[in-house]
């Protein structure tokens, strides 16, 4: 075989091999995976429902505008089922006039990821967010996020917080990110399966 | 334009009830633009006021000037109805 088959902690079992003979066993979990990325331009939402079995995901957003002064959101896809309620968040914007904030209204609807974006050309954001299901299956599913970039009103700022769905229960099997209002202008979407130890 | 979503890389029409919850995402967003604008005005006035609580303390004797820096601040939400009222908002000078 050649050495590119190997990786660091086990075979590629999908690869074809120079030899005769069954190769069985599920393998072990990747330690970094790249699932995928989407370019999000014009779209309303951007989901991933393919996301295999890992027990974090690492979610990385950059470029993003947007065609109206909006928040960017995120919700739980729980066996196939786009969760639209039950969240709980807190999200603050750390701001470059001191003039610091956290949104004023708090929607159970969706985790505010990313807050009160500019709708400039030239205000890109980008952030990233983590969630963790190591069990496999929890109760209470929850992410933490950072961002940065223009906000509406004009500053810079760095938005940070975190999200937890209380109606959520079972393993999570998606994510889809959307906005309060509108579709991205541009900006990607990459997502990325983690293991533990 | 005909909106869609993106699942999985892959681009798809939306159905004519998500095109409905959007347009509700939408109006809901376009009715809350006057309190977002209120929401950041209110932010900076309560920084700039509290940058000035010390003036109130007991052994200080505030002026008239700064009286009235404090006093417009308070006020300075009064009578706004519009957008463009509250980004037409200019802050007191700060005596």
């Amino acid at each position: 075989m050649t050495l590119v088959k190997v990786r660091s902690r086990g075979i590629n079992l999908a690869d074809t091999f120079a030899f005769s003979g069954t190769v069985s066993g599920a393998g072990d979990e990747a330690d970094f995976v790249h699932i995928a990325t989407t370019n999000g331009a014009g779209a309303s939402s951007i989901s991933f429902t393919s996301i295999g079995s890992h027990s974090n995901y690492m979610m990385y957003w950059r470029d993003v505008t947007t065609s109206g002064d909006v928040s960017l959101y995120l919700r739980f896809i729980n066996g196939g089922t786009e969760q639209t309620s039950g969240y709980r968040w807190r999200v603050k914007s750390l701001k470059d006039d001191g003039n610091d904030e956290g949104a004023q209204s708090q929607s159970a609807n969706e985790i505010n990821c990313g807050y009160a974006f500019d709708n400039a050309s030239s205000s890109k954001n980008q952030g990233s967010l983590w969630f963790s299901q190591i069990s496999g299956t929890i109760t209470e599913p929850s992410v933490y996020f950072d961002n940065s970039g223009k906000m509406n009103n004009g500053t810079f700022a760095r938005s940070i917080g975190f999200g937890t769905s209380v109606s959520a229960g079972g393993v999570v099997n998606g994510f889809k990110f959307l906005l309060g209002s509108g579709t991205f202008t541009t900006g990607q979407i990459s997502l990325f399966g983690i293991k533990t130890t | 334009m005909s909106r869609f979503k993106i699942v999985n890389n892959k681009k798809i029409p939306l159905t004519a009830e998500e095109n409905k919850i959007e347009d509700q995402r939408e109006a809901t967003h376009e009715a809350g633009k006057l309190d977002r604008k209120l929401h950041h005005l209110r932010v900076k006035r309560n920084n700039l006021l509290e940058q000035t609580d010390w003036w109130g303390t007991s052994d200080n004797t505030m002026t008239d000037e700064q009286k009235k820096y404090r006093k417009d601040l308070r006020d300075i939400t009064n009578g706004l109805t519009t957008v463009e009222e509250v980004e037409a908002v200019e802050f007191p000078t700060k005596p």
